[in-house]
């Protein structure tokens, strides 16, 4: 039991370090995970400490203790007690989770509006401006697979860089073609499914520049481990500048080509 | 369906019966038989298979009968069996109900316009309504009959209902045809799908009624059905009831709230 | 008590042919039991080949088909034969014998559910003939299932019939079990004193009879939209795919208390007769059985927080799922109690009982914050929900099936299991399923999503995709000793007494085994008959 409650105590400072960046609303998920933690291992520790301290001192033992209390059969003070203060617990829990959830789904009024659509397997993206990105899996073939450190890189074929201007909102609208896949912004802590016939949508805001995940995370068939996208946070002046096309590499090019591939198969 | 009695037994004696066997062989080929035809492709397999699913079926539930009728004895736990059997088949239907109220609720605009196709009135649901209201008359006077120890008049109470069932059935495939013909079909759109599933969910109930009435009037005849054993008889007719009552929200939803155009 | 009788053939006893012909609820039992297992065993192997597949980045062994294959029996096998399906095996058994009757209600019936187990079985080897993999998960999702050559999804009309006869059989052995309840009790058997696991069945057994017919109308519709066309789940004729999820979670959540309320009983029944001392507020315990199987149909849509249902919804059934915690905390709240001056005997089951109970803890409380949507909106469809449900899945309702068999092995065959390798066993299962199972709810709460056949070389998911393999054989390892522990004991145990935890329950006042016909005469039952484990005498 020691060695649950470190490992609990070393996954909360895992998660303390990787969470340098600051990112929105993980900012706030960070909140509600901390009160979680906390809230369990205390529980944890309020069950297992007096079990374990139980069992090793109602031990059975031949000519002393060979068979427990027959009276002791129930408390309705006790179990009224530990049905009300789980309830509070529960609806400050889900209460509290309201708030919070409520605070998360709102996107800010200033937000940039990025499409996304998704197919199996990659993802277009769609500025305002109409310039589109597109991230591709990349797939083993019968005589090649890819090496570990490539089937996740940019290629600039397969794979180019989602560019998105540091410490600004980003609404992400989202939808998809063919099957259900799910947008997952890792360094912001948001998960939305993109359903064929809908609209979603959800936001985020990265604020450090640097390089970012986000995964597929509704399974969406045979090559679903590697939809993935890495998006490129830089300074907002320089995403301005890439976003007319000074920085465009071979995205708007490649684009129609791997597209029609993927519908060619 | 009967609960052999213990005690009677000689002890250490095995219960056993070889009817169960060929009644779970007969459902394991059922979907092997269709997924032949739809997923493998092989009609011919198919039609083996289904065969011998549909054989071995009516084989195993006649000796199953049988074998209850010479060895059980009769508890009555059949009643409440039944009716916990239709509570879960109250929630099949209630699927389908979902997936129809709610495509007609947000689509209603299209639904209106595009969907109802012209051919669809309330002619044949009305006379379709009335045959199974009779019949319902009819099987609870069988039920009655037998109650009373008459069982003449039970066996024809049920081959009428028999009739009005197989009536109702015939009818009702000829609706299908026609509509299919002008161009409503399942896949055309939600209502095409939800009329179609509604209403052929709800025919195969009717077979399986008919099925079970078949089987009581058999018994009837045979003189092993009688007043102090009729638990079969009552769970029959009860099922019955339950697939008229279910016709009402199947044919109001599919005719009235589908074909409806507000 | 009947060794008075010693001309008792053990239940046992008869040839091939009345084996296969059976329709004692005993054999039948045994029947559903062995096929369970073999199926746990199958499934737990296509999860090592998923193990040693991930424990590096890369395309190592197996192809992506195939890994999602094993990832889709695994779930669906392990769900559907073990989780559930074991439970079948214990009803079948010990329901008669708990409730002092000769058999179930309709034992052909009873034969005829098995036999549709047993076809949903070959349909799952089916599924092992190349070109007809399921790669649709255990959850079946259109489009992706219902739609032929997108993504892959293999041969979804298989998918489809294992959740049909499956479901049947389910539905059959609701209808006989209730029916058996209701109608055969002894007198004297009431609703306040049955034994908990008689309560964990029923409540298990109603939720079947309400659930399953949910998730056959979804499959069914799946069926129709990938073979006939109709357009159920097609957004452009009016469809709507999220309809599937609705009524596939309307069971399939509820369905885990299936899983659970079964094991729940178990722990109950072993905890009491081991602690020597009765279960701490039965009646508490009772009305929590039924306040769970009820307030779980309520909760569905906590598994569609991302799916873009409304968000009012969310909320809604985040405050029924919270809820749920409390019947739940009752329970293990009394279970502590129940230790409390207590005589614990460290006998195999005991232990597996108590880590059940620990372990469905971790379960528990890793369960809440995937209930409150601002949580798990980073964590959905992450490892850190197959961390979850492996600790209230493979870690208590497995512990409780484990604790089962060693608890009424003495009962059902007639000897010892061998005590020392089913403690060794109970240590070194725990020791890997711990690494296994808490190395997926960290690499979780990093991100790593689920259903992954490859991921990204990130130094720190790499270290903990090895720390899972290695959890994973270690488990293994413990599963097979357990196994051996009961077999050996099976073939050359001791002889067992007739009530070697001198339970109160009907089952333990008959000889070990059982003769063919339970008992010589009905047993007569008391007004204060206390039925769980022990109780004074
Ligand atoms: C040898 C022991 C086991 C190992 C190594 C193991 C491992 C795994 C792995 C690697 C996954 C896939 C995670 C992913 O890719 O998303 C998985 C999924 C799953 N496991 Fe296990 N598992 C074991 C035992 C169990 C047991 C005992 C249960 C339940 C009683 C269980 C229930 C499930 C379920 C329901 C899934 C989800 C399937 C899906 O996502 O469709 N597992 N397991
Ligand atoms: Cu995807
Ligand atoms: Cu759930």
């Amino acid at each position: 039991m020691k060695l649950i409650l470190g490992l609990l105590a070393f996954s909360a400072l895992a998660i303390a370090s990787e969470a340098d960046v600051v990112a929105r609303p993980y900012d706030l998920w960070d909140l509600m995970y901390k009160i979680w933690l906390v809230i369990s291992v205390i529980i944890y520790a309020v069950v297992a400490i007096p079990s374990l301290y139980f069992m090793i001192k109602y031990r059975f033992k031949p000519g002393e203790r060979e068979v427990g209390d027959q009276e002791h059969e129930g408390h309705w003070g006790l179990e009224a007690l530990w049905t009300i203060v789980p309830l509070i617990i529960v609806l400050y829990l889900a209460t509290h989770g309201f708030a919070i959830f409520t605070q998360m789904r709102k996107p800010p009024e200033n937000a940039m509006e990025l499409k996304v659509t998704a197919f199996a397997w990659g993802w277009i993206f769609q500025y305002p401006n109409g310039k589109m990105v597109i991230a591709q899996a990349i797939k083993d073939t019968e005589d090649k697979k890819c090496k570990p450190e490539e089937c996740y890189s940019i290629d600039g074929v397969f794979q180019n860089y989602v560019y998105i201007p540091a410490g600004v909102p980003i609404k992400a609208v989202l939808t998809s073609q063919d099957v259900i896949h799910s947008f997952y912004v890792q360094a912001a802590g948001v998960t939305q499914d993109m359903v064929p016939g809908r609209t979603t949508y959800t936001w985020f805001q990265i604020n450090k520049p640097g390089e970012y995940w986000v995964f597929c995370r509704e399974y969406c068939g045979q090559w679903h481990a590697r939809m993935f996208a890495k998006l490129k946070v830089v300074p907002k002046e320089e995403f301005e500048k890439w976003l007319r096309g000074e920085v465009a590499s071979l995205e708007n090019a490649q684009l129609a080509k791997n597209k029609a591939q993927e519908v060619a198969r | 369906m009967a609960h052999e009695v213990a005690h009677h037994h000689h002890h250490g004696e095995h219960e056993v019966s070889v009817w169960p066997l060929p009644v779970g062989i007969a459902i394991l080929l059922a979907p092997v038989a269709i997924t032949a035809y739809f997923a493998w492709k092989n009609p011919m397999l198919a039609l083996i298979l289904g065969g011998m699913s549909i054989v071995l079926a009516l084989i195993g539930m006649a000796g199953w009968a049988n074998e209850f009728f010479t060895q059980g004895q009769d508890e009555g736990y059949g009643n409440l069996a039944i009716y916990l059997f239709i509570v879960s088949e109250i929630i099949i239907f209630g699927t389908v109900f979902a997936a129809f109220w709610m495509a007609r609720a947000i689509h209603s605009d299209v639904w209106v316009s595009q969907w109802i196709p012209e051919a669809m009135n309330l002619k044949m649901p009305i006379i379709l309504t009335l045959i199974l209201w009779a019949s319902s008359f009819t099987i609870f006077k069988a039920e009655q009959a037998m109650h009373h120890g008459q069982p003449g008049k039970t066996v024809m109470f049920i081959l009428i209902t028999m009739f009005f069932g197989i009536l109702f059935t015939v009818l009702h495939v000829m609706e299908w045809i026609h509509l299919w013909h002008e161009g409503f079909t399942i896949s055309s759109n939600m209502y095409g799908t939800g009329f179609y599933t509604l209403t052929g969910i709800h025919t195969s109930h009717v077979i399986v009624g008919l099925v079970m009435q078949a089987y009581v009037l058999i018994f009837t005849l045979m003189g092993k059905i009688t007043p102090q054993k009729m638990t079969i008889l009552r769970t029959t007719s009860a099922y019955w009831h339950f697939v008229d009552v279910m016709w009402l929200l199947v044919a109001s939803t599919a005719y009235l709230v589908g074909g409806m155009k507000i | 008590m009947r060794e008075a009788l010693p001309a008792h053939k053990p239940w046992f006893a008869a040839s091939l042919w009345e084996w296969i012909f059976t329709t004692d609820h005993k054999k039948i039992g045994i029947m559903y039991g062995v096929t369970s297992t073999v199926f746990f065993i199958v499934a737990g192997l296509m999860a090592l080949g998923m193990r040693l597949e991930l424990f590096s980045p890369g395309a190592d062994y197996i192809k992506p088909e195939t890994y999602n294959w094993f990832l889709t029996v695994h779930g669906a096998v392990i769900l559907l034969w073990w989780a559930i399906g074991i439970w079948a095996a214990f009803a079948n058994f010990l329901i008669p014998l708990m409730i002092g009757a000769r058999d179930v209600a309709f034992p052909r019936l009873n034969a005829l559910g098995y036999w549709m187990f047993f076809a949903a079985s070959v349909i799952a080897l089916l599924t092992f003939i190349p070109g007809n993999q399921i790669m649709t998960m255990w959850t079946g999702y259109p489009p992706l299932a219902s739609t032929e050559g997108i993504g892959f999804a293999g041969q979804t009309a298989l998918f489809v019939f294992i959740w049909h006869l499956t479901g049947f059989a389910s539905i059959a052995g609701a209808v006989n079990f209730i029916t058996t309840v209701i109608s055969m009790r002894q007198p004297g058997l009431g609703f306040f004193n049955l034994n908990l696991f008689i309560h964990g069945i029923m409540a298990a057994n109603v939720i079947q009879l309400l659930g399953v017919p949910s998730v056959a109308g979804a499959v069914t519709m799946l069926f129709l939209d990938t073979y006939l066309n109709t357009s159920f789940f097609d957004p452009a004729r009016g469809g709507d795919p999220i309809l599937y999820q609705n009524l596939f979670w309307f069971y399939s959540h509820p369905a885990v208390y299936v899983m659970v309320l079964p094991a729940f009983g178990v722990i109950s029944e072993v905890v009491s007769a081991l602690a020597r001392k009765p279960i701490f507020g039965y009646r508490s315990m009772v009305v929590a059985i039924w306040a769970i199987a009820l307030v779980g149909f309520l909760v569905w849509t906590h598994h569609m927080f991302v799916s873009g249902i409304p968000d009012w919804v969310k909320i809604l059934m985040s405050y029924t799922t919270l809820l749920i915690a409390v019947p739940t905390g009752i329970k293990i709240f009394n279970w502590v109690a129940t230790l409390y001056k207590a005589a614990i005997q460290y006998k195999t089951p005991m232990l597996y009982a108590l880590g059940a109970i620990l372990m469905f803890l971790i379960g528990g409380l890793t369960g809440i914050p995937l209930g409150i949507p601002a949580f798990d909106i980073a964590v959905h469809d992450s490892y850190f929900v197959v961390g979850h449900f492996h600790y209230v899945l493979g870690m208590a309702v497995t512990l409780s099936a484990f604790a089962g068999f060693f608890y009424w092995w003495p009962k059902i065959t007639g000897k010892m299991y061998s005590e020392g390798l089913g403690k060794l066993s109970f240590w070194i299962v725990m020791i890997g399923s711990n690494l296994l199972y808490f190395a997926q709810l960290i690499i979780g709460i990093w991100g790593m999503p689920r259903r992954y056949y490859d991921y990204p070389p990130i130094e720190s998911w790499v270290t903990l995709h090895q720390i899972q393999t290695y959890g994973a054989f270690i488990l293994a390892f413990g599963i097979l000793l357990a196994i051996v522990a009961l077999i050996k004991g099976a073939l050359s145990g001791e002889k067992a007494p007739n009530n070697p935890w001198q339970s109160n329950s009907l089952e333990w006042q008959l000889p070990s085994p059982p003769p063919p016909h339970n008992f010589d005469e009905p047993p007569k039952v008391d007004k204060d008959f206390c039925p769980h484990g022990y109780c004074k005498f």
